[in-house]
């Protein structure tokens, strides 16, 4: 079932159009990475859908309901992102209490075992907290919610690396235990592959793929050999990737649109044929076609 | 997953506690601006009256809690004008609500705050008075007997009415302060000309003031505090669709 729906959603701030004739449903239960790079329109999506922006054109269903303005979209879902403001009169602690009074779910177990690992000061204020605890501070505040859906956009700003190795796995320990719809977006896929059943990859405010995460690793292949050899294989829309190498060899991402006789034709004409990371797949999807960042200098 | 149904009430509710408990620097502005006003009516009183009668020469001050009301109003102004302001209106939207039950709880709130702020212009008035005297001495101060309980009320309805008209009015002079640069400099220039021309201003405090009968009093400043309140929310529901 889709908890959530975008049916041919845009969405413009003056002139700039940060989402285009954008469509996707998010299905419920299933832990969703919105992955794309600065600037893609992860935010706003994910605004749009939290209800905080009503969209230029087209719809978003949030449990079937219009999320804009809505008290019940409001109650089942969190959306965490950096800019939480809480009163600025209220320590870490007393803000957690007026969760537990605002969110039926609450989970002060949970919300104090994880203010105790991550050493926050409960006596503190949020506007004290340096950027990272601040974003562990509402990663804290967004799990305990346990909303039926739950939205994380870039939860891990500032987080040092072992802090976000221990954020993935509180999130999905409590997944399993509570499952529930979340929607985590993020630019580092690699770190996400393990955790992420669904990907859902936008660049330029429109969805290059929706996939599950098991999909978009046979997604496509990397085929490394000779022009020549390469070449008879190869549809030139399929080309996702291109890189030269010496000696007159030739190392493509393609979509994986081969049938197995074709793989075995391949593998006898001496072509190497690989995997591609999902890391780096997302990053030949959403990649500026031309050249790289060397053709500046 | 079971999805939670919140009634508005139960949204309300929280979201007027947690005003209450978030936000409890307004008490403390409060009592700052009800001290300075103290300090000035003990020190200066707030009218004086000399007269001379051949021998004699009397020279009359008379003290009064006047001042600390003034005071209060404009706290009660200032407090609503930054009441929906961008941040506040944040620190509620992490939490259950929407713009109804928002405009609501702050309602609730300023309703709440006009009340206490009337309270204490009430009993500061009493405090500077009982000051004054033993300063002064009691030989030389005349103390007006004729107050009773039922003056004490109304006149503390009376008070908090006037303080609920300063947040109302605040209130939407806040939702004019967040609309952009032009509009709202086409709006305060609009309003200030309509304010001065003809004495209006004059004719508008004449209206609550020189109200007699206390029913209508009330009427009239509830009836006002209210159109204020909704143009304030119908405002705010404009502004938030552009976004």
């Amino acid at each position: 079932m889709g908890i959530v729906i975008c049916d041919n959603v845009s969405k413009s701030f003056k002139k700039n159009r940060a989402i285009k004739n954008l469509s996707c449903t998010f299905q419920e239960n299933r832990i969703t990475g919105l992955i794309g790079r600065n600037g893609a329109g992860k935010t706003t999506l994910l605004k749009t859908i939290a209800g905080r922006w009503r969209p230029n054109e087209g719809v978003v269903k949030v449990f079937d309901e219009d999320p804009y303005d809505n008290l019940k979209v409001s109650a089942n879902m969190i959306c965490v992102n950096d800019e939480l403001v809480f009163s600025p009169e209220l320590t870490l602690d007393e803000i957690l209490k007026s969760g537990e009074m605002f969110y039926s779910n609450w989970d002060m177990e949970i919300a104090e075992g994880l203010f105790d690992y991550f050493e926050l000061n409960p006596n503190l204020y949020h506007d004290q907290l340096s950027k990272g605890k601040l974003s562990t501070f509402n990663m804290i505040v967004g799990l305990a919610s346990r909303c039926p859906l739950t939205i994380f956009d870039e939860p891990t700003t500032g987080m040092d690396y072992s802090v976000r190795q221990d954020f993935y796995r509180a999130l999905l320990k409590d997944y399993i235990n509570h499952p529930r719809t979340i929607i985590l977006s993020s630019h580092l896929l690699n770190e996400l592959e393990d955790i992420l059943e669904d990907i859902v990859l936008i660049d330029k405010g429109e969805i290059c793929l929706h996939e599950s995460m098991n999909d978009l690793k046979e997604y496509a292949i990397r085929i490394t050999g000779k022009r020549e050899d390469i070449e008879p294989f190869i549809v030139e829309e399929n080309i996702l990737h291109k890189k030269k190498l010496e000696f007159n060899l030739e190392s493509l991402v393609v979509k994986n649109e081969f049938s197995k006789e074709e793989i075995e034709q391949m593998k006898q004409r001496g072509i190497q044929i690989l995997n591609v990371d999902a890391a780096d797949l997302s990053m030949f999807l959403t990649g500026q076609s031309k050249g790289g960042i060397d053709d500046v200098f | 997953m079971s999805f939670n149904q919140p009634s508005v009430s139960s949204a309300v509710k929280n979201q007027y506690l947690y005003k209450l408990k978030g936000y409890s620097s307004v008490f403390v502005a409060l009592m700052t601006v009800q001290i300075i006003a103290m300090f000035f009516g003990v020190l200066g009183g707030v009218g004086q009256y000399g007269t001379s009668n051949g021998s004699m020469y009397l020279d009359l001050y008379y003290v009064s809690g006047d001042l600390i009301f003034a005071f209060t109003c404009i706290w009660a102004f200032v407090i609503a004008f930054t009441m929906d302001s961008k941040t506040n209106r944040q620190a509620m939207q992490v939490f259950v609500t929407n713009q109804l039950t928002r405009h609501l709880a702050n309602g609730i709130y300023l309703v709440t705050l006009s009340i206490i702020g009337a309270i204490t212009v009430l009993l500061g008035g009493f405090f500077i008075k009982s000051i004054v005297m033993i300063l002064n001495g009691p030989e030389s101060t005349f103390i007006f007997v004729g107050y009773t309980i039922g003056d004490f009320f109304i006149g503390l309805a009376t008070t908090s009415l006037y303080l609920l008209l300063c947040s109302a009015v605040g209130y939407f002079a806040g939702k004019i302060a967040s609309m952009g640069l032009v509009a709202k400099l086409v709006l305060i220039i609009g309003f200030l000309s309509v304010l001065f021309y003809n004495g209006l201003i004059e004719r508008i405090s004449e209206f609550f003031i020189m109200e007699d009968v206390f029913s209508i009093f009330i009427l009239k400043v509830l009836v006002t505090s209210l159109v204020a309140y909704v143009m304030a929310i119908w405002l705010s529901k404009q502004l938030e669709v552009i976004k």
